[in-house]
């Protein structure tokens, strides 16, 4: 049986949103230990790895292994009607091969939806050496995407010991963010080697949407490598990364 | 010059936008001669400065190299070192058809006769030293690297192909085939609208691209044959034999399997070299593994510094052209995450 219920829907709207801008369907894997999911979007640029303890639940029983396979499209439509502040229970109709998901509020409503299958090839762990890595408040991360995007397609990523840099240029003008060590939004700073690496805006605010403004995100760095974003889940139990491969110079 | 293959040669017309992201070994000298002749004034002389110094080399390599740049090719040009010994007759007589050239272009141009001016003045056009020097320093500012050939720039172009360190050699003679580069693009830097020699016309050139494999396959033929048949031909080292074109050569070496046959023949007597000397200089070339290409940032003070300051040309042009190098340099590619999943 798979049954789980969270005090609030907020944590798994704002999880789906997120992915639903990247793939379209996922096989989340449900075992006694907790929900685990990891997928690559269709162009293979970006990877998404999810995971959720059995702890971050009020009530979770799975007692063997089950993957299911759900069109996120369809699932973020749902948990689009519920209210952040619902109770969400996720159940596995068996007999229906359906996923119920109930919200528990003013009112019980419940809607389910058809599972479908999905590839559930392991995907190999990626070798990445980062050089740099920093903890930023995700408001002022979303406030320099945002800024870029008015400039360009890709945005710069600088970290050194000084701080972090977000930049874009491009014909239309330029863009700038600008943190120094000791400012508030900053809170980790670790370098081993400065980094410099470009990538794809609309991939990271994509990415970006995982976050409230006030969570903190993770983001690990090395100069022309993916940037890893790492967006903690039901008060740091859980975590949702993300992976995007950088745009650098033909070789 | 370079070996007349032209007849038989599949080509495959491509566009600059499929060269993207590839590192192209362009044959310096070839490029340099190209600009010479090209690129002129109205009455067929050079472009000059102020100071009488010739700069259409210069201005040559400055636009077109920046026209591949901003399509994302990355360019190495090679120069020659030391001819092999055998081409010195070629060269004699090249230099002979310039110095002619040279005193009809002065007569044409004593009486006016600017039209013809031009045809002479296009033959005249001659690749110095200082040119040479000029041509490094230049590309040094654009960020480029540059390789210099120990013999023939051809040849160490095509090593740079076969090392895969280059995806294809650049030239407009085919020398680069029997050298053994895989693919060999022609027209590069010269892409675009040109003028025909001598006439009034204008047509369309644009990039074509040689594959060595589907051509040796196409032909039935292998690589020391393919170096036969430009020997049959005659190549920079030898004359080749009178009333041999690539079709009737292409028969001779299937007929016979190789050069060495064929000059047990009676038409052994007529080659005036051995032509397993010319041979060699295809097939164990003169070249060197000790090059390094590395891209850097353009210099845009440095060009303007060079081009504007040194030699006059209009600050406003230069700067679109390094407008283009920038430009480029932005537009990076998107990859892929397969390369970090092990």
């Amino acid at each position: 049986m798979v049954s789980a219920r969270m005090a609030d829907s907020k944590t798994w709207k704002t999880c789906v949103s997120a992915m639903v801008n990247l793939i379209d369907e996922a096989a989340f894997k449900f075992t006694p230990e907790g929900i685990k999911m990891k997928a690559m979007d269709p162009s293979h640029v970006a990877l998404l790895d999810f995971e959720l303890p059995a702890s971050a639940f009020e009530e979770y029983k799975v007692n063997q292994p089950t993957t299911l396979g759900i069109g996120l499209t369809e699932m973020n439509k749902i948990l689009a009607r519920a209210k952040a502040e619902d109770e969400l229970t996720l159940e596995l109709d068996e007999e229906k091969n359906r996923l119920t998901l109930t919200f528990r509020g003013v009112s019980t409503r419940r809607l389910s939806l058809p599972l479908i299958d999905v590839s559930e090839a392991e995907l190999p762990e990626p070798k990445l050496q980062f050089t740099a890595t920093v903890d930023v408040v995700a408001g002022v991360i979303q406030d320099g995407l945002k800024d870029a995007e008015i400039v360009g397609d890709n945005v710069k990523f600088e970290l050194s010991e000084d701080g972090f840099t977000l930049s874009a240029e491009s014909d239309k003008g330029t863009s700038e963010l600008k943190l120094r060590k000791g400012d508030q939004a900053l809170l980790k700073l670790s370098v081993k080697q400065p980094a410099r690496v470009m990538f794809n805006i609309k991939y990271l605010s994509d990415m970006a949407k995982a976050a409230g403004p006030s969570d903190i995100i993770t983001i690990n760095l090395g100069t022309d490598l993916p940037i890893q974003l790492d967006f903690q889940v039901a008060e740091g139990k859980g975590r949702l990364r993300f992976l995007l491969a950088p745009r650098i110079e033909a070789e | 010059m370079g070996v007349q293959l032209g007849d038989i040669v599949p080509k495959q017309k491509v566009g600059l936008e499929q060269l993207r992201g590839q590192i192209i070994a362009i044959d310096a000298m070839n490029s340099l001669y190209q600009f010479l002749s090209i690129i002129r004034q109205r009455d067929g002389e050079f472009l000059k400065d102020s100071k009488g110094r010739i700069t259409s080399h210069l201005s040559g390599l400055f636009y077109r190299t920046a026209n591949l740049i901003e399509a994302g090719i990355k360019p190495v040009y090679v120069f020659d070192g030391e001819p092999p010994k055998l081409k010195l007759r070629t060269v004699e007589q090249r230099r002979a058809v310039r110095k002619e050239a040279a005193e009809e272009w002065a007569a044409a141009l004593k009486e006016g006769r600017v039209k013809e001016a031009k045809k002479f003045a296009q033959r005249a056009g001659r690749v110095n030293e200082r040119m040479i020097n000029q041509a490094q320093t230049l590309l040094g500012h654009m960020g480029l690297p540059w390789v210099q050939a120990p013999g023939e720039g051809e040849a160490q172009a095509a090593h740079l192909v076969r090392q895969r360190d280059a995806w294809a050699a650049a030239s407009q003679d085919f020398d680069s085939l029997l050298f053994g580069a895989q693919i060999l693009v022609r027209n590069l830097a010269i892409t675009g609208r040109r003028k025909l020699p001598g006439k009034d016309v204008y047509i369309e050139v644009s990039p074509e691209m040689i594959e060595l494999q589907a051509f040796l396959r196409e032909l039935g033929i292998t690589q020391e044959q393919l170096v036969d048949i430009g020997i049959l031909i005659g190549t920079d080292y030898n004359a080749g034999i009178k009333g041999i074109g690539p079709k009737k050569a292409l028969e001779l070496v299937k007929e016979h399997g190789s050069i060495k046959q064929i000059a047990k023949t009676e038409l052994g007597e007529k080659f005036e070299i051995d032509p397993l000397e010319v041979r060699e200089i295809f097939l164990k070339p003169n070249i060197t593994g000790k090059y390094k290409l590395e891209w850097g940032d353009p210099d845009p003070e440095g060009i303007k510094e060079f081009l504007c300051t040194e030699h006059d040309f209009s600050e406003s042009r230069v700067q679109t052209g390094i407008d283009r190098l920038l430009k480029e340099q932005r537009e990076r590619e998107q990859v892929s995450l397969e390369k970090w999943l092990g």
